[in-house]
């Protein structure tokens, strides 16, 4: 190849090289930005994290950092299950999802010993086909076993989504 | 006897006799067809003054590594690099040209590919602790999302896949 046939080479792969290295920077931050907010807040620094929070009311900050510890502390796999759930969930109405918060917020004011309870039950309800789960739900063993509050708990999340 | 020259495709005996390689027999035959045949003559007398140039012609003795360096010459060209036998076909097809373009865009094939894989590796395990801008909305979608997230992990029965329509109440 010829000096000036080098030089124009050199030349072109530079103007292409740069046009790739801008392109990675600009899908870097693209992807960055279309991350959901809870990857990127669990990617900052402790620092950054507190400045990121520091615009939420303490009581919230608080519950905010508590939920995010224990995301942190579950294992790769249980955080793709619950993600998987998540993704469920979001699926549901709108209307769906916010009857669902307002069982949580009722099963929060339970006892500890009676959400272990009401767990267990909802859970073991969900195996249970449609109609023994209103068999079920309608016995007299069920209305004695647990409080109106959590019979409507439970009532509602035997709804299935 | 048939002339060679007319019936064609027997050119070769006349060849044969020129070059004094042909039978005793068939060149009395030849020598006896000649005496009648203007065009058999003709090309006798030309052949033969063509043999006799080239037995003028001075021969040089070869060098006596002559041999030698015309094998090595050809095992050298068979075991040319591959690099070599491209550039020889780059340049006897005059593509010389168009090796700029051909480069920029291997480097841009090259980007294409680091991008498509790299975007699924950064969003499986991205780098911890990396500079990010966080607005106050984005704040609170985390805020909800974590709440939803917990919400979830405290209630495993909710948004479970295991639920289906048909079994709904």
């Amino acid at each position: 190849m010829s000096p000036r046939s080098l030089r124009r080479t050199a030349v072109v792969l530079a103007a292409a090289l740069g046009g790739v290295l801008g392109t990675a920077v600009y899908a870097q931050r693209r992807a960055v930005k279309s991350m959901p907010a809870v990857e990127r807040l669990r990617r900052m620094t402790p620092d950054q994290r507190r400045r990121a929070l520091a615009e939420l009311p303490p009581a919230r900050r608080q519950a905010t950092e508590q939920w995010l510890a224990n995301w942190e502390k579950m294992t790769p796999d249980e955080r793709r299950q619950l993600t998987r759930r998540y993704e469920n969930f979001q699926q549901l109405t709108p209307e769906r999802q916010q009857e669902l918060r307002g069982v949580y917020h009722d099963y929060q004011l339970l006892a500890p010993a009676r959400q272990t309870a009401v767990s267990a039950e909802a859970a073991r309800l969900r195996k249970l086909s449609k109609s023994e789960r209103l068999k079920e739900l309608h016995s007299d063993a069920f209305q004695g076993r647990y409080s109106t509050p959590e019979r409507d708990i439970l009532e509602k999340l035997a709804r299935t989504d | 006897m048939k002339c060679p020259v007319q019936s064609g495709g027997n050119a070769e005996i006349l060849l044969d006799y020129c070059a004094h390689s042909l039978d005793a027999q068939r060149a009395a035959l030849l020598e006896q067809h000649m005496v009648e045949c203007a065009d058999c003559q003709a090309f006798h007398d030309a052949q033969s003054a063509l043999w006799t140039t080239m037995d003028a012609w001075p021969s040089y003795p070869e060098p006596p590594d002559f041999d030698r360096k015309i094998f090595a010459q050809i095992a050298a060209e068979t075991h040319q690099s591959r690099w070599r036998q491209w550039r020889n076909v780059i340049e006897t097809a005059h593509m010389q040209p168009a090796m700029p373009i051909v480069g920029a865009c291997l480097a841009v094939l090259a980007g294409l590919l680091f991008q498509t894989t790299r975007p699924a590796a950064a969003l499986g395990e991205p780098p911890m602790h990396a500079e990010f801008r966080v607005e106050p909305s984005d704040v609170e979608q985390a805020e909800s999302t974590l709440e939803d997230l917990e919400m979830l992990r405290r209630l495993p029965s909710v948004a479970a896949s295991r639920n289906t329509p048909e079994n709904s109440l």
